[in-house]
């Protein structure tokens, strides 16, 4: 069973809350839930987003046996169909159209409940963090920051590079299973680049001692500590997601 | 640490065309039935599109880049774009959005899968018209560039520096560039020096120039002038010249040297390839 203990999130730019691109997504079933970050460079960022987290838990929560890679081709069969149902009816102007035409791109990181065991989607650079021990921080996909500086290769709404994106399993995306003794205190959290970054980056003890802090605050409080760690350049300008889960 | 901030509607980045619209833009390009003044005119109407569909959302355009226009010719040192823009010279991307002079339908040959071609319709928004006439009066262009952007930096301290992207097929009739250029170079925001990348057009069988890192390869007065007037490429857009396909090797600058025409829009996309790792197209 995943309980989300926390949620946390604020916008790139502070005055434009609206035109946050990251999603977090529970299933009802409280067996699956995931987040995406939806690039800023792209047409719908924000639905695509959205579309992926509720495609990606809601198509799995029925399946017991392990992720293939041809559920992953499927569930991203499904949120293209529900983007594009989206755009059927609406017309678009010739530059929305041409950024259309170009795409919108996300990332997700998923968890799958299987009993005893998780399973864990990663796919670009927004990442899961646990600990199996009291001194360190495990993480999936990206173990360290440095990675963080190389192009992550995202969902697309456009199908052309399909066949190149599955080649890349297990090199820039990948499905791990996670015994759930193995998750101390049950905790797992998961992070969108900016923060995942900072979190990868400083030691075990300082990311625990934000994480309890963070425990405590609303989206309001949330977003002055993000903005205090951006002006002493500790989290750099982007969009900014932390989920805490349960897991039992 | 310089070229790293990133750009948002709060914290906009620059991007100057530094056109030569003298007489010599007249001439054919090698093998085709346009001018070069036609095909630099279609590079940059291209390339402020694309900057568009960088911009547009599906709620509208998020006005990252301030983008700007100034030729030099016979006909003197001005903003070659006309309306709503002619007041001054930058301009947020959202009116370039909202007034083209028209969206022409062209074509283009795509491959249709099996071998083929295909002739596909496309939009294609036109507000730069191509123009030539006279002398090259380059210095005069980089004074005028340089009013613009010292203006810009002041009003944008925060913001990723501003990026001119000179276009030229000949030599200053005016006297010597360098000395201005290299003050152009120093005007700066907080996040560094503004970018000056140079393309010299030829049709000569010269050996061509692509993002070199030693002046002595240039072989030439005029080039080597070029190439010191060219600044080094931040990280960022050496990535983006990378990911073209350019070999970079380390100290390279933004300059082209005897390229084709048809490299305007490698160097025009190259140089408006701010990167960022928040508006990069991951």
């Amino acid at each position: 069973m995943i309980n989300v203990s926390f949620c946390l999130t604020t916008a790139k730019e502070g005055k434009f809350q609206s035109s946050n691109e990251d999603f977090f997504y529970s299933s009802d079933s409280g067996l699956t839930c995931a987040i995406s970050d939806g690039a800023n460079e792209s047409f719908d960022s924000k639905n695509w987003a959205t579309f992926v987290c509720q495609e990606f838990t809601n198509y799995s929560q029925k399946k017991t046996d392990e992720l293939k890679d041809e559920d992953v081709r499927e569930m991203l069969i499904l949120s293209r169909k529900k983007y594009y149902e989206f755009y059927s009816t609406k017309e678009l102007t010739w530059s929305q159209q041409m950024a259309f035409d170009r795409g919108s791109y996300a990332t997700i990181v998923a968890v799958y409940d299987k009993d005893d065991f998780i399973e864990i989607l990663a796919i670009g650079d927004s990442i899961a963090m646990w600990k199996e021990n009291e001194n360190n921080f495990m993480s999936y996909k990206i173990t360290d920051h440095n990675e963080f500086k190389q192009s992550p290769l995202l969902l697309s709404t456009n199908d052309d590079i399909d066949d190149f994106f599955f080649k890349q399993k297990n090199i820039k995306w990948g499905i791990h299973k996670l015994n759930k003794k193995n998750i101390l205190n049950n905790k797992l959290f998961l992070l969108t680049d900016a923060i995942g970054f900072y979190a990868l980056q400083i030691k075990p003890k300082l990311f625990e001692e934000n994480i309890k802090q963070l425990s405590k605050f609303d989206n309001h409080s949330y977003r002055l500590w993000v903005e205090k760690m951006r002006q002493n350049g500790n989290l750099r300008l982007d969009d900014t997601t932390i989920v805490e889960l349960e897991i039992k | 640490m310089p070229y790293l901030a990133e750009i948002s509607r709060s914290n906009p980045t620059a991007i100057l065309f530094l056109v030569d619209l003298s007489g010599s833009m007249q001439n054919l390009v090698g093998g085709q039935e346009i001018s070069r003044a036609q095909f630099l005119a279609d590079a940059l109407n291209r390339v402020v599109a694309n900057l568009i569909a960088r911009s547009s959302k599906a709620e509208g355009i998020r006005d990252y880049f301030d983008v700007g226009v100034i030729s030099y010719s016979g006909r003197g040192v001005k903003n070659p774009l006309e309306g709503p823009f002619a007041s001054k010279v930058f301009n947020p991307i959202s009116l370039f959005e909202s007034n083209p002079i028209v969206v022409e339908d062209r074509v283009r040959k795509i491959p249709d899968g099996a071998g083929g071609v295909i002739d596909q319709k496309i939009k294609f928004p036109v507000w730069f018209k191509p123009d030539s006439y006279g002398k090259t009066p380059m210095r005069k262009g980089i004074v005028a560039a340089a009013q613009e952007v010292a203006q810009w930096c002041d009003a944008h301290p925060n913001s990723y520096p501003p990026t001119v992207l000179h276009v030229t097929d000949g030599e200053a009739s005016d006297g010597d560039p360098e000395s201005l250029a290299e003050q152009l170079c120093q005007l700066s925001t907080n996040d560094g020096q503004t970018l000056l990348f140079n393309l010299r057009i030829s049709n000569k069988s010269q050996t061509s120039l692509k993002f070199p890192n030693d002046e002595d390869k240039v072989g030439d007065k005029t080039g080597m002038a070029l190439y010191r007037m060219s600044s080094v490429l931040p990280d960022c857009v050496a990535l983006a010249a990378k990911e073209k396909g350019y070999a970079v090797e380390p100290g390279a600058r933004g300059f082209f040297y005897n390229v084709e025409p048809i490299e305007i829009v490698d160097f025009f996309e190259i140089g408006t390839r701010a990167f960022s790792p928040s508006l990069m197209l991951k």
